[in-house]
């Protein structure tokens, strides 16, 4: 089930929320019951089989926590900690990368193996990393309690459940267990809606609306020229941006009504002055894994400056791997992971870039790796990136038909200011813009400004005062954004 | 305005302001219904938006009274209801809103978007009888591929009104309902219900016109036609064709090759698709043998309409004058496919793909 869907908004998360403060009146245990009940509709709406990889996933890796729980940092437990995470990893291996590694193995060795016929369980990635964290955990003595209803709702909870925030065990299952957290916070409640109206504001009042040029540039990767380029690069960046960080503001905002805070995943992200305070402002529950599930563990500062760098550099190809099974995923990692090693001997020569000039390079070096991260291959991402560099002519034509306008747009600025008709001018009226590619350009630029303001939502919903005016203002913009609704998409990260 | 509110009175008017708003677009859409899915326009002319036939066709298949459904790809748009009643001798009628034939083609069709549309219309009990054009591009891809570049509205195609929240809340019918209530006409559309998709009427059809802009070395660049397999196309047409010929016995389906210009079987030719064509023309006639309410008629081997480009305006589509001639002879029971025919015509069509000269017929054409 979609968040920004008709049938989340009005009857599913409305029937959740009232359903569970209405059982836990009653009983605490059961509206956790209920909750894991609604989960599981959540989840099998999409696709009744994939339930069972769920199912199995949850089942196995309780029985290993429980395990390691009982033996943590005994002797022994290591092999049990291994075991289990050879299990989470082969199974994110078969679904995620055996065909990859299939398709790799047959070129280059000129082999003709079939390529399985798997369907990628949606979530997988997000709810095996949960699990593995609570291994981990489990083996460090980390957890102290495991509940099986508990650690159903840890792992289903659906706010979470498809694509993050990726959650650790002890900052979930307190909150479950907490009875205060049951009864109903009206104060929780209208922070949660206006975080959630936020975030559907961000997927289809802007993501979903640059998306058609950010679509377009791609489809055409091999015709763009320097400002065709630089448009693409630009809205695939702001429109991931809003996207997924839209998606978490609305699974936070549906989590915080429930009384349940869930992990923040983006803090104004394109404010980072540098690629290592970007990853602590962009997905951040992912970087929190990397670094202490493999970073960390692998050595990480105390390894020696030589390690460290190479450590920087395996952490972020893993974490590009862990979006898909691509050589664009492997590139965008490399690259990130390079940048921390480029970052990290820049900072020695102490010649810190004034705070606009560093906001804006670390900018422009991470859209331009999105669009790595987005290319169909890395012969599109090189197109797209030599046209950016200007190799192909730096030309300011514009050859996409969605935005070819843009060219006409001084024109059509002073005919509409009334001049042209006073001064007599152009008898041959430009074409009219098309009402979309407007709507895209709008959300272009206030995707742009909104990057760089001082607030997030998550910063406005957690401090805004509650005034009529303000309640009509939310009203209105959850009236428009269900408006919007039915010209919606998958939210981005739905298929990782 | 400014006096703070408790939270509870916050969440209450935010979410009874967003009620009641959509309560009233509902509303407002529901009364005006563009898309004609609860009954047919009233008091309005009836709107047919080309951009739209995914959406306004399922409300015709519901609402408008017919026995005979024209139903296909763009090729079919041009059809006008009016000559395959009088083909099929069929009174005139004279209400407007009531024809006996309706058509429901939808442009870049695809085996999915027919089996949606004629479950929806064959449900209602009232065709008996379904022409329908065979593109063989609509049975490309997987058996679920709909050719409409944005999700498939499928809440449109059945009768529960719980879903219909998109089309009763949605954008798009909010602008289409507010310009029909200002009685503005700037989408385009169509009144005629005769003609609903019509889009001939300032379409020049010559030779010079079919081969304008072509690329002698890549037929297809204009199209972006996908190719497509043997195995996936019977998949398609099975799950999504054969299994209303077989559900519903009562009713005559009539399968109909619609003629292509010489260049796309060229196009075939460059893009390795001749094979999997001629191949899936066998397989699609052989599956459906065994059914008795199935006819197949085959207008792709006649040197007279495939030779001949000033019948069109770009490699695929032809004049509405084609479209009339053909479904008086399918009517006449001309060009019917047996065995015999198939193999001949296959036969004549591989030699047309194989012998076409596209640089010569080009330079002829201009």
């Amino acid at each position: 089930m979609l968040f920004n869907s008709y049938a989340f908004i009005l009857f599913f998360l409305p029937a959740a929320v009232i359903g569970y403060f209405a059982i836990a009146k009653y009983s605490a245990r059961a509206a956790t019951l209920f909750l894991c009940a609604m989960s599981c509709v959540f989840y099998i709406w999409w696709k009744a089989s994939f339930m069972l990889v769920l199912l199995l996933s949850m089942a196995i890796n309780f029985a290993f926590g429980q395990y390691l729980m009982a033996r943590a940092n005994q002797a022994g437990a290591k092999r049990v900690l291994i075991a289990g995470l050879v299990f989470n990893i082969g199974m994110l291996g078969y679904y995620k990368y055996s065909n990859f590694f299939i398709a790799n193995m047959n070129a280059v060795l000129g082999l003709d193996y079939s390529l399985f016929n798997i369907a990628l369980p949606l979530g997988i990635s997000f709810f095996t990393f949960t699990q593995i964290a609570f291994l981990v955990d489990a083996w460090r003595g980390r957890v102290v309690e495991l509940s099986i209803t508990n650690y159903f709702l840890f792992v289903t909870y659906f706010p979470h459940l498809l694509a993050g925030p990726i959650i650790h065990h002890r900052e979930m299952m307190p909150q479950f267990a907490d009875p205060t957290l049951k009864i109903i916070n009206w104060g929780n409640i209208a922070r949660g809606l206006i975080l959630f109206t936020l975030g559907l504001t961000k997927k289809v009042m802007i993501a979903d609306q640059i998306a058609p040029w950010a679509n377009e540039g791609f489809a055409n990767a091999s015709t763009l020229t320097f400002a065709d380029a630089w448009i693409t690069i630009f809205s695939y960046g702001l429109q991931l941006a809003f996207d997924f960080s839209g998606y978490t503001d609305m699974a936070l905002g549906a989590a915080l009504m429930m009384n349940i805070k869930l992990p923040q995943n983006f803090n104004a992200p394109y404010r980072a002055t540098d690629i290592q305070d970007f990853w602590r402002r962009w997905h951040m529950t992912l970087s929190r894994f990397l670094r202490d599930y493999i970073y960390i563990p692998l050595g990480g500062n105390r390894a020696g400056e030589a390690k460290m760098c190479l450590l920087f550099v395996v952490t972020f190809v893993i974490g590009g791997l862990w979006h898909g099974a691509a050589w664009t995923f492997v590139l965008w990692g490399l690259l990130h992971g390079v940048a921390l090693v480029v970052l990290h001997f820049w900072k020695k020569l102490k010649m810190p870039l004034p705070n606009v000039l560093a906001i804006a390079v670390t900018f422009i070096f991470v859209v331009c790796c999105l669009a790595v991260f987005r290319a169909a291959s890395l012969t599109d991402a090189q197109h797209i990136l030599s046209a950016a560099a200007g190799f192909n002519g730096v030309s300011m034509q514009f050859n996409m038909p969605a935005w070819k306008w843009l060219a006409d747009s001084p024109m059509l600025l002073f005919q509409s200011s009334g001049l042209a008709a006073t001064l007599g001018a152009f008898s041959e009226p430009p074409p009219p813009i098309p009402s979309a590619s407007l709507a895209s350009f709008a959300a272009l630029a206030a995707a742009f400004i909104l990057s760089f303001t001082p607030k997030t939502a998550f910063d406005i919903a957690t401090t805004i005062a509650f005034t009529g005016t303000k309640m009509v203002l939310v009203g209105v913009l959850l009236l428009v954004c269900l408006v919007l609704v039915p010209g919606a998409t998958e939210f981005i990260y739905f298929i990782f | 305005m400014k006096a703070m509110l408790t939270p509870q009175q916050f969440v209450r008017g935010v979410i009874s302001l967003s009620v009641i708003g959509l309560i009233v677009i509902g509303s407002f859409n529901w009364w005006v219904d563009p898309f004609q899915q609860y009954r047919l326009s009233s008091f309005y002319a009836p709107r047919f938006y080309n951009a739209q036939q995914r959406f306004v066709n399922p409300g015709l298949a519901k609402h408008a009274d017919y026995t005979r459904i024209v139903i296909g790809s763009s090729l079919m748009e041009n059809v006008d209801t009016r000559d395959v009643d009088a083909a099929f001798n069929v009174a005139p009628n004279v209400t407007s809103n009531s024809g006996r034939s309706i058509n429901l083609a939808m442009s870049a069709m695809s085996g999915y978007d027919a089996n949606q549309l004629l479950s929806l219309a064959l449900a209602t009990g009232k065709p008996t009888h379904i022409i329908m054009n065979m593109d063989y591009n609509a049975y490309a891809g997987a058996p679920t591929r709909s050719g409409f570049s944005s999700a498939f509205p499928t809440y449109l195609y059945d009768n529960h009104f719980v879903n219909d929240a998109p089309y009763l809340f949605g954008l798009d019918t909010i602008l289409k309902s507010v310009e029909i209530a200002q009685g503005k006409r700037t989408s385009r559309f169509s009144e005629s219900i005769t003609q609903p998709w019509f889009w001939a009427g300032n379409t020049e059809f010559s030779a010079a016109k079919t081969v304008r802009g072509l690329d002698a070395n890549n037929l297809n660049k204009n199209h972006k036609q996908p190719g497509r397999t043997r195995d996936a196309m019977l998949l398609s047409f099975n799950e999504n064709i054969v299994s209303l010929v077989r559900a519903y016995a009562n009713v005559t389906f009539s399968f109909v090759y619609l003629p292509y210009s010489k260049l796309v079987w060229a196009d075939f030719a460059q893009r390795q698709q001749v094979d999997v064509t001629l191949q899936f023309r066998e397989d699609a006639f052989n599956v459906t043998a065994a059914y008795p309410n199935v006819q197949w008629f085959d207008f792709q081997a006649n040197p007279a309409l495939v030779n001949d480009l000033s019948h069109y305006t770009d490699i695929y589509h032809f004049s509405p004058s084609v479209s009339r001639d053909i479904i008086q002879a399918m009517a006449k029971g001309e060009h019917r496919l047996t065995d015999e025919t198939l193999t001949k015509n296959n036969r004549w069509l591989r030699e047309a793909a194989k012998n076409a000269d596209v640089r010569a017929i080009i330079d002829a054409a201009k």
